[in-house]
């Protein structure tokens, strides 16, 4: 079992771009991915075999939602590299925070039990947000290179 | 989906109900990720208008991401996982949001817009 430390492709993402690349398969339509944020501890924990986001500990404040995850395009560089293209704002959360969020996990769809998982981000700094609270990330704050 | 107004008897924000002190003194970005963030800008030799537009990102309060007295929201069809309800809105600076709320203070506190 492979645990992972940094930003890193899981190998549902592996393999899906794997398989494109190769034109083994035809790959999923455009479409919106999720940045779900997850609680698991910080070494050891994030298995990249998981294939769902629902394999983590998903963050369970009430006013947490994954948030829309836009992308630019991979850069002409080698290693190419994808980043978000804007702010992400999770929150305000209301009630039942107090739980430390230590990663980001992105996923095909906003459920976490039927988005499978696509990259795994440490968070540079754990946050551990009290009810008011938001949670703002820059646009680049996420970046994944294969 | 369908519009809702948020609106509160006395005007404040979803966050603000639920805080126990004034949300305009809470930073957005703790200390350390504000001094990461200047560090990684350093390295790209910034032109001044990029330090002030990081430096207006990091100036922002948790009072300036919440979601404010009279703001529309755009209802989901489907609950979450854990039955709350879930609306996208667009937060003061312009950036998207996608929040979920308990079914008891959405009830209470959105009304549906009727154009």
């Amino acid at each position: 079992m492979a645990t992972i430390s940094a930003g890193q492709i899981m190998t549902y993402g592996e393999q899906q771009a794997l398989n494109q690349i190769f034109l083994k398969t035809q790959g999923p339509a455009a479409g919106t991915v999720y940045l779900h944020l997850l609680t698991n501890a910080t070494s050891g924990s994030v298995d990249n075999t998981w294939t769902l986001v629902s394999s983590g500990t998903v963050y369970g404040a009430t006013g947490y939602s994954p948030q829309a995850f836009a992308v630019n395009a991979a850069s002409a560089a080698s290693p190419s590299v994808i980043s978000n293209s804007g702010t992400i704002t999770f929150g305000p959360f209301t009630t039942g925070t107090g739980a430390t969020i230590n990663w980001g996990g992105l996923g095909s769809t906003s459920t976490p039990g039927t988005a499978s998982f696509i990259v795994a981000y440490l968070l540079t700094a754990s946050r551990t947000p009290a009810n008011g609270d938001s949670l703002q990330a820059a646009a680049a704050a996420f970046t994944c290179q294969v | 989906m369908t519009k809702y107004v948020y609106e509160h008897p006395d005007e404040a924000g979803v966050g603000q109900h639920h805080a126990d002190d004034d949300l305009a003194g809470r930073d957005a970005q703790p200390p350390e990720v504000a001094a990461s963030l200047r560090a990684a800008l350093e390295v790209i030799n910034p032109t001044d208008e990029q330090r002030e537009q990081l430096e207006d990102f990091l100036g922002r309060s948790m009072h300036d991401l919440d979601l404010h007295h009279g703001t529309e929201v755009e209802l989901e069809d489907e609950p979450d996982e854990n039955g709350n309800k879930v609306a996208t809105w667009t937060d003061k600076h312009g950036d998207p949001r996608r929040t979920s709320f308990d079914p008891e203070f959405w009830d209470a506190n959105f009304t549906e817009v009727t154009s």
